[in-house]
């Protein structure tokens, strides 16, 4: 049977303490996504070569717990090539920039289309193709 | 001295799921034993409200269980994880058994006063006891499907 203590206790966690550990650990796992990724640094052990500092210390880092500066983020930062952070206002400006590059330009239905992307659940005879939008000539058809 | 134990259910969340152990002649598990005095340790309200939140947002997140986020403690490990600079230590200590990324038993533990685990009157009993325990299920191999674990109920531990 499950702790309904646990369930009761969680509910008595104060907004302060709740709101640190959920930013601790989204840049904890923030930074072990991006290393999954990355071209070439994809361990912690290749971060502390990058950072120049000793595996331990990247792993307190990386704990979830660790009190980290504003500095020490834009080091990592700056090491992977990638934000950890990104405010409201940036990530609505990446994201919706690259919405609007991504264009339904044709719908077919009766041939494929050249870079079409077929759904398998769907009859076959309905292809819709997704062109980047190259931004001198626009779509090339 | 030797009794069974019940390994229980403690909290079902969305990516982990968290088991404990009862004493068969209990009437709380080990864990709740945990939560029930240190809810009455208001110096530590902090620390033992982040753990409460670590265990829950861990249980939530996609990745589950991931060992850097426990601390190494033995042959088990602990919550909360190492951490250096903090602006004040944490001595709080909730040994467990990190089966997989889906899978957590968490036992029992205590505020800790001393350098080493083993040397503290808090907790050293709840570290050897972690200790025994997880080389006890360790021997006897835990079978999992999922989040769920299938072969073991009630264990023959030795407290």
């Amino acid at each position: 049977m499950a702790s309904q203590l646990f369930r009761q206790l969680l509910k008595e966690v104060s907004p302060e303490n709740k709101q640190y550990v959920k930013k601790n650990l989204d840049i904890a796992y923030q930074v072990l996504d991006i290393l999954e990724t990355h071209p070439t640094i994809k361990t912690q052990k290749a971060l502390a070569e990058a950072l120049g500092k000793e595996p331990s210390e990247i792993s307190k880092w990386l704990s979830g717990l660790h009190n980290l500066t504003l500095e020490s983020i834009t080091k990592m930062e700056v090491a992977l090539g990638r934000d950890i952070i990104l405010t409201d206002q940036q990530a609505r400006q990446r994201y919706e920039q690259g919405f609007k590059d991504l264009q339904v330009y044709k719908i077919d239905h009766f041939k494929p289309a050249p870079n079409s992307i077929s759904f398998p659940g769907w009859s076959g005879k309905r292809n819709i193709t997704y062109q980047q939008t190259d931004k001198k000539s626009g779509p090339t058809l | 001295m030797h009794n069974f134990a019940i390994i229980e259910e403690f909290a079902r969340l969305r990516t982990v799921t968290y088991y404990t152990l009862r004493r068969e002649d209990g009437i709380v598990s080990e864990t709740d034993d945990f939560l029930n005095r240190m809810k009455r340790a208001p110096e530590y309200t902090d620390q033992f409200q982040q753990v409460l939140q670590w265990i829950e947002f861990i249980g939530d997140m996609e990745k589950g269980a991931h060992p850097h986020l426990f601390r190494s403690a033995g042959n088990c490990v602990a919550l909360p994880p190492n951490a250096t600079h903090l602006a004040e230590p944490i001595d709080l200590r909730l040994y467990c058994h990190l089966v997989n990324k889906h899978i957590v038993i968490l036992y029992n533990g205590g505020i800790k006063t001393t350098r080493t685990a083993q040397e503290c009157p808090n907790v050293s009993r709840h570290y050897y006891n972690a200790q025994s325990w997880t080389k006890q299920l360790l021997a006897i191999g835990i079978e999992t499907s999922g989040r769920t674990i299938t072969n073991i109920e009630e264990l023959y531990l030795k407290f």
